[in-house]
């Protein structure tokens, strides 16, 4: 067994002050108080909780900094925080408000400096890059702005240009089974297994059930899982998929 | 009730550490020495980044002052990730930088041939001491504290990476505890109150 534990990430989509999911980050639902949801998470077992504010970038910010706010004050988990993120400041604000890491997508693709800026300020460690990928033609390309625009770089080639820099972990989504709970994207996975990683790598987009987890872990080298429909829509609790996986001899931390 | 005192480099995600001791005792934040009022029975120097950075905040800040008094008095010091590794006499992170020089011993690069590095999440921890149960902690770090006397290394993760640290009334954490669910708040409890 791997020394190092898979991570169970829940990822919660924000927009205003509502909890929201879409579908391919399209048509998004309200489904509640983001807080709630964070606390729930933490009590069910959660390794880390991922926070990203869809509309941050586009509107004022301070509705994000008072959800982090609150959820940091009774979430004693790591607590990771992104969306719009285009400046020092920026994260300074979140650092105050108690997030553990930063995620940065966007403004990475935009201008890679601010990776190495990131870096010096705060270290690495504090530093989670993400990935938006969706299949156009034959190629997997990086999408920003909650996908709504193309960078027109592929997905491999992103990797490597990442891969210079000291990034402390990499989150790669799958737009595509995004909000399908159809299964975890094999393609996108084929394109990231033949890239070198020099740190950890977590995958979002398509869980639904106990199996796809392990679909994945038969054939990828993985560092976390992150979900949001199939937890938010009570498919499963984490308590579940820990107890399953457990069963499975998946090394995860068993809280 | 223990009153607990949080050193703030202001570099560090100061909120988590003092959030997690406020639900276990009393607690306040040091943020400068003039602001270090000496009823304080628990001082704890959080930590994250660079360890050069860290040292020279320390200083600036006159919080190596604050430690050594501590030290003196052989009150209770709990020092955090890199609060702990501060406690050393060297980092391979800065060569050049003199550490507080508490425990004797230096801060290594952790060898990725040994594992996967940087350590990003949740391992378990094996104590040595029959008291505390093998449980998993939070860690995110990519250097690792090695004093040169081993018997202070009281839980390690593979036996490779010093975990935990206790040299009388200094305790040192290579994880975190304050992001470390009930294992850590437990864990923390235990240090404040005893």
């Amino acid at each position: 067994m791997k020394i190092e534990k898979i991570r169970i990430i829940p990822k919660l989509e924000i927009k205003n002050e509502f909890l929201i999911k879409g579908v391919r980050f399209e048509g998004l639902r309200k489904i509640g108080n983001p807080v709630d949801f964070a606390n729930k998470y933490f009590k069910d077992g959660a390794d880390q909780i991922n926070i990203i504010d869809i509309v941050a970038s586009l509107y004022n910010r301070d509705n994000l900094y008072e959800i982090v706010n609150k959820i940091t004050e009774q979430v004693f988990i790591p607590v990771c925080v992104g969306g719009g993120i285009k400046s020092i400041e920026h994260i300074k604000a979140l650092l105050e408000c108690g997030a553990d890491r930063v995620i940065v997508n966007s403004e990475a693709l935009r201008n890679i400096k601010f990776i190495d800026q990131i870096v010096q300020t705060f270290g690495s460690q504090f530093l989670t890059v993400s990935i938006e990928a969706k299949k156009i033609g034959n190629d997997y390309y990086c999408m920003m702005d909650h996908g709504r625009e193309n960078s027109n770089k592929t997905l491999s080639d992103w990797i490597k240009q990442l891969n210079k820099y000291n990034v402390g972990e990499i989150i790669i989504n799958s737009i595509d089974n995004d909000g399908i709970e159809n299964g975890f994207d094999f393609e996108l996975l084929n394109i990231v297994s033949n890239e070198e990683f020099n740190c950890p790598k977590v995958i979002n987009g398509g869980a639904g059930n106990f199996n796809h987890f392990i679909n994945v872990l038969e054939k990828y080298d993985i560092d976390g899982f992150s979900i949001a429909t199939a937890l938010h829509f009570n498919k499963f609790s984490i308590k579940e998929l820990k107890e399953f996986l457990i069963s499975k001899k998946v090394n995860i931390n068993p809280l | 009730m223990k009153k607990v005192g949080i050193l703030n480099l202001g570099i560090n995600n100061i909120k988590s550490i003092t959030n997690a001791c406020k639900s276990i005792s009393e607690t306040v934040v040091i943020n400068s020495y003039n602001e270090f009022n000496r009823d304080i029975d628990v001082l704890i120097l959080p930590g994250n980044g660079h360890f050069s950075l860290g040292m020279k905040l320390i200083k600036d800040l006159k919080f190596d002052v604050i430690i050594k008094e501590f030290c003196e008095k052989k009150k209770k010091i709990v020092g955090i990730c890199l609060g702990l590794q501060l406690l050393m006499f060297r980092s391979d992170e800065a060569n050049n930088i003199k550490g507080l020089a508490l425990i004797d011993g230096e801060v290594k690069q952790i060898d990725r041939k040994k594992i996967k590095v940087p350590l990003l999440g949740w391992y378990t921890v094996n104590f040595k001491s029959k008291d505390l149960k093998d449980k998993e902690f939070f860690f995110n770090n990519s250097y690792m504290v090695c004093p040169v006397n081993k018997d202070l290394i009281k839980g390690n993760i593979g036996n490779y990476v010093p975990a935990y640290i206790v040299q009388e009334n200094i305790h040192g954490f290579q994880f975190h505890p304050e992001k470390s669910s009930h294992n850590g708040l437990e864990l923390l409890k235990n240090i404040i109150n005893n």
